[in-house]
């Protein structure tokens, strides 16, 4: 063995010629270990952070949390209260976003249309772990027969277009005191995992052909402990892209349902509903829809630009 | 010499497609057709045969990770194949096995520690801290720095890893390991490291070996009988120190003259047995001995007649109708 250097200096300053010295032996600077060796997700953060739009979509994301949940209350007016003297205001200091047909604070209730709009994003989110992941993994795991069948079941649920879906319910649910909001996250919950089911499904079938999963199982492993603790967190990088992907797409499908009719409605402000309140007087009042919809925009943009990055960060084939 | 495993008339077929798009039918991949041997507790037996002759397969229906076609797997005295689920649990913990590439047996995203203690943990056994003393003292055994426990397998070496699972199949205190080739994806210099280790732990723990591999040289070093395997079937089984001195089989010659010499002058004048083609789809084995499509010496006869296991003394036996 040779005499190994070990050496560091601060970042920034560039060391001077003659600073290297050769570390004295049985000293401990020979054992130091120059950093920690790169794990995966280290490995993936360091390259998500090189990714400036998705940095910046995860920072709209976070100010959106911030907003919808610290906006609302801080704010001096609500999204219900109506001020008949003060309808169709232009932005001033004190409506900044102006004021809609009934006097109400625009800004208030954008910032309460976020509220509603992370709720189904939250609830997307969750869906997708819970009924996609599961759904996906067993019928994967197990293959054959099973596989078959929870596929078709699969094929067929992806055959049903969203917006029938969500007819049906509200003509179920009419009259019966459900809050409309449910009658979405319905609609979003028997739709919105299949996709993941689809990838999730990919994943652990050329996963559990690998080696670590045959180990697990000559030491005795059930099944549940195979698929949940060894398979599925190695599935974790196309899981989370799917998410990030999958919750715009969630949230925009209840602005649509919204301004379309058949999601939230009055006095409820989804942005959906605002932008849908707004087109009536767009003419006019063209501040009205244009807040709603910048939001809507900006949601979509954070959202697809992290899933983006997160998806260029976790896949191993495109590391450099 | 007391059985620990016997293997009687094994078959282990796999369903597969054959044909193109449009004349597709079902066929069955014979990768063990009709295997059966024994091996005696603490002894050491190779299994030997070039790639897709079905050694693997062997391997792993035995710990269980498939299920056999036909014929019966008996270890001590209970049969495999006739066990429940959960029964076939607890009995593997007896049968482990170590895997061949280090760097697909370990899971990315558990610590040694964990992996290590996995079998204890789900069997329930001793307390926490018993079962991370165990760990400690497993890892001193496999000569791995017990402090690496919250490490994470990317973290070491091949040879490293292969030692991490060893330590994994030793965690249960096993009677019998299949070794599936357990050197091949290592370094000759690690392979030696790891080969000797295994020979050391057989004489500490009382330990019964099936090691699978293609490694003549090695096979010959480690194990007391060698079972040749061709397509599926054994064509040859004797003891490791006479079975490299007066091999019966065209194939085990053939094997056996691929083996390099270590030494220039003797290697310079080594003759080679060349086989000619490659190994006969295991879908559509030719008929009668599956080694004539290949053998220098095959006459009608081999088209017809399948040779039989023949008896050739002190526990030689070999399948050729020339043998002997």
């Amino acid at each position: 063995m040779g005499v190994q250097t070990a050496w560091r200096f601060k970042e920034g300053s560039t060391p001077e010629a003659g600073s290297f010295a050769p570390a004295l032996k049985g000293s401990e600077e020979l054992q130091q270990v120059a950093g920690r060796p790169t794990t995966y997700w280290s490995d993936a953060i360091r390259r998500i952070r090189r990714n400036k739009p998705a940095v910046v979509g995860f920072w709209i994301i976070i100010a959106l949390f911030i907003v919808a949940i610290v906006g609302p209350m801080v704010s001096p007016y609500t999204y219900e209260d109506q001020d008949l003297s003060n309808t169709f205001q232009s932005p001033t200091l004190q409506h900044p976003f102006g004021t809609d047909q009934l006097g109400r604070d625009q800004m208030t209730r954008v910032m309460y249309g976020a509220r509603i709009s992370l709720a189904v994003g939250i609830v997307c989110a969750a869906l997708n772990f819970l009924i996609g992941v599961t759904y996906g993994g067993i019928s994967a795991y197990f293959g054959g027969q099973v596989d078959d069948i929870m596929m078709r079941i699969v094929d067929i649920l992806y055959g049903i277009p969203t917006l029938i879906i969500v007819i049906l319910l509200t003509v179920l649910f009419k009259d019966r005191g459900v809050n409309p909001l449910v009658n979405v996250f319905i609609a979003i919950g028997l739709t919105y995992w299949l996709p993941m089911a689809r990838i999730v499904r990919g994943e652990i079938l050329s996963l559990k052909e690998r080696e670590f999963a045959l180990a697990a199982k000559t030491i005795g492993a059930p099944n549940n402990r195979i698929l949940f603790r060894h398979l599925i967190p190695n599935a974790m990088g196309p899981i989370i892209v799917t998410v990030t992907l999958e919750v715009p797409s969630a949230i925009f499908t209840e602005a649509f349902l919204s301004y379309i009719g058949l999601g939230v409605s009055a006095p409820v402000a989804s942005w959906g509903v605002l932008a849908s309140d707004g087109t009536e007087a767009i003419r006019s009042f063209p501040y009205l829809v244009l807040f709603p919809a910048l939001a809507i925009c900006l949601t979509m943009f954070a959202f697809n630009f992290l899933g983006d990055g997160l998806r260029d960060a976790l896949d191993p084939r495109l590391r450099q | 010499m007391d059985t620990i495993l016997k293997v009687e008339h094994l078959k282990k077929y796999f369903a597969v497609n054959v044909g193109g798009p449009f004349a597709r039918h079902k066929a069955s991949l014979k990768a063990v057709d009709d295997v059966s041997f024994e091996v005696g507790r603490g002894e050491t037996v190779g299994l030997v045969g070039e790639t897709g002759c079905g050694k693997t397969t062997v391997g792993r229906t035995i710990v269980g990770l498939y299920a056999p076609t036909a014929g019966t797997i008996t270890y001590c005295d209970e049969n495999l194949c006739a066990l429940t689920r959960e029964a076939m649990r607890k009995v593997r913990s007896k049968l482990q096995m170590i895997f061949q590439d280090p760097y697909a047996s370990l899971n990315p995203r558990m610590t040694v520690g964990s992996i290590v203690e996995e079998p204890m943990d789900i069997f329930s056994i001793g307390t926490m801290a018993e079962r991370r003393e165990r760990v400690q003292e497993l890892l001193r055994t496999v000569g791995l720095d017990p402090e690496h426990t919250n490490r994470f397998p990317h973290e070491f070496s091949g040879g490293q890893r292969q030692r991490i699972g060893i330590a994994r199949a030793l965690a249960m205190n096993p009677e019998f390991i299949v070794a599936d080739e357990p050197i091949s994806a290592l370094d000759v210099s690690i392979q030696a490291q790891i080969v000797n280790m295994l020979e050391d732990l057989q004489q500490n723990l009382g330990l019964t070996y099936l090691f699978i591999a293609h490694d003549l040289a090695m096979v010959k070093h480690i194990s007391d009988r060698v079972i040749v395997l061709y397509l599926g079937k054994i064509v040859e089984v004797d003891e490791s120190k006479d079975i490299y001195k007066h091999p019966l089989h065209p194939y085990t010659k053939a094997l056996l003259s691929a083996v390099p010499i270590p030494d220039p002058r003797v290697e310079m004048q080594r003759q080679r047995i060349v086989l000619k083609g490659d190994l006969p789809s295991p879908v559509n084995p030719p008929s009668g001995c599956h080694f004539r499509t290949r053998c220098p010496i095959a006459q009608p006869i081999c088209a017809e007649k399948q040779p039989e296991l023949r008896d050739m003394g002190s526990g030689h036996v070999v399948a050729c109708h020339f043998a002997g």
